[in-house]
């Protein structure tokens, strides 16, 4: 059954409303590759947040990360069959958002012109660009926040892929350090040091805001 | 979120820097996904090419689709000819050609048993046996030469009342005669492949006897009677083509030839006769 035809014909196979507040990701999951569309539906709805959150954190840019997020779900969708539940998987589709993100940050740099940071830049700081802090006084304290919120964002943006992924995946969506090290497929001391080079790279970025 | 949050960072110890941009990332305004996301998710997996959608097919089904086909070929190749692998019917195609210089085969259950020729009547062409026959030999690296390389010969005995060209039985009257009119050819079984005639079988099917000097035939003697007498060739002509194909080394044509142009050179001068058309 086409995942468009939800409602009209998945409903009745499968008691969603009955069992939804308890049902694990995998039990949904089993539903789904059995032919029940709800059941992948609910799988969305309950990763569908964190998903974006995570991608326009990474990306700094609410469109693409929504457009991504789907696209994950997509992927999902047609590799249920090779999803294998010894995994968690919020591990697995936290995996897929990051490649995807991934893949897209090298997508970008591709089609970037060749600038005078990308000439002079190397290796290690590649994803690094120049951010100077932001010195101008601010009369609200609204406005405040506002703009520190950016700056940090900005921040957090221009910090290597594999700093970044794992920055925010601890210190944004929460994450274990052994579900990030299962995410980034890195043993548990890699991550860590990772995560706390990453902190010391945002230090240095957000020494304005400390 | 938040609460699942904070309970991974009690358990870290971390430094007060470390505290600090933690804090600035955790309190971040997280974004939400818009309203109409799960439709925008149904309609790309719709939109999703047949490749990349899940597919009824279990796996296993999807390996043994790909073998069974394979199977079912190889299996046919093996039958056209048990008891010879695939190999050696492949190795046989290749060996076989044409030789002139013997005989063909092939019963004629069909010739007449004789031939009678009324003055002014003009007789049907005559299905004419002649005394020689095609062989099939294995081919040599060397060029292969009629005294070594006949391996198998194919008996043919003119049965009794069929007429033998040497006997010119059709002498003094002009009947056209087909090239291969009196000598037929059935290709090796089991081979698999046509069997095709060389440059040589078709001269001998002509009628033509001669040798190859480089890539032409000089002409030594005409068979009385035949196609290529018919048409005018003669001793000492030199043939530079067959049907516009000029006589290098693989050339070949179908074993029921039926006739062609040749390109002769006499006296210097080039001629095209077409001899059994």
């Amino acid at each position: 059954m086409a995942f468009d035809q939800i409602g009209t014909l998945g409903v009745g196979v499968y008691q969603t409303p009955m069992h939804e507040e308890k049902l694990s990701d995998h039990a949904l999951i089993e539903a789904t590759k059995a032919g029940d569309e709800g059941a992948f539906e609910q799988i969305v709805d309950r990763y569908r947040n964190s998903i974006t959150n995570y991608l326009y954190r990474f990306l700094n840019d609410y469109e693409e990360a929504v457009d991504l997020a789907q696209e994950t779900f997509v992927r999902v969708y047609f590799a249920l069959d090779r999803y294998h539940t010894q995994f968690a998987f919020s591990t697995y589709i936290y995996r897929i958002a990051t490649n995807l993100a991934i893949s897209e940050i090298r997508r970008r740099k591709r089609r970037k012109l060749m600038s005078l940071t990308g000439l002079f830049q190397n290796e290690e700081d590649s994803g690094v660009e120049f951010q100077p802090p932001d010195t101008r006084i601010l009369q609200d304290a609204e406005l405040v926040d506002g703009e520190r919120n950016k700056v940090i964002a900005r921040a957090i943006a221009a910090l290597p892929e594999k700093y970044r992924v794992p920055v925010i995946l601890r210190d944004i969506e929460g994450k274990s350090y052994d579900e990030i090290a299962e995410i980034m497929e890195l043993g548990l001391g890699t991550t860590k040091s990772r995560i706390s080079r990453g902190r010391g790279l945002l230090k240095e970025k957000l020494q304005h805001y400390m | 979120m938040g609460n699942h949050n904070s309970e991974h960072k009690m358990n870290e110890v971390l430094t007060l820097d470390e505290q600090r941009i933690v804090q600035l990332l955790s309190g971040l305004d997280r974004v939400n996904s818009p309203t109409d996301f799960n439709f925008r998710v149904k309609a790309r997996i719709a939109a999703a090419p047949s490749s990349t959608r899940r597919s009824w097919m279990p796996a296993v089904l999807k390996l043994a689709f790909p073998v069974i086909l394979l199977m079912l070929i190889l299996g046919v190749f093996l039958m056209r000819d048990p008891g010879v692998s695939m190999s050696d019917q492949v190795a046989k195609a290749d060996e076989v050609q044409l030789v002139p210089g013997v005989v063909s085969q092939e019963p004629a259950a069909s010739l007449p048993q004789s031939v009678s020729v009324a003055p002014g009547e003009v007789p049907n062409p005559p299905k004419i046996e002649q005394k020689e026959s095609i062989a099939v030999v294995k081919r040599s690296p060397e060029p292969a030469t009629p005294k070594a390389a006949v391996v198998k010969e194919v008996e043919t005995s003119a049965p009794s009342g069929s007429i033998d060209l040497s006997s010119n039985v059709t002498q003094g009257i002009n009947v056209p005669v087909p090239v291969n009119a009196n000598k037929t050819f059935s290709p090796p079984k089991g081979s698999g492949r046509p069997v095709r005639l060389s440059a040589t079988g078709v001269f001998s099917l002509m009628g033509i006897k001669g040798s190859f000097s480089g890539s032409e035939f000089k002409v030594m003697g005409i068979t009385a009677g035949s196609a290529a007498e018919q048409s005018g060739i003669k001793a000492g002509d030199i043939v530079e083509a067959i049907n516009g194909q000029p006589l290098a080394g693989g050339l070949t044509f179908p074993h029921d030839f039926a006739g062609g142009s040749l390109k002769v050179r006499r006296n210097g001068q080039v001629v095209v006769l077409n001899v059994g058309q």
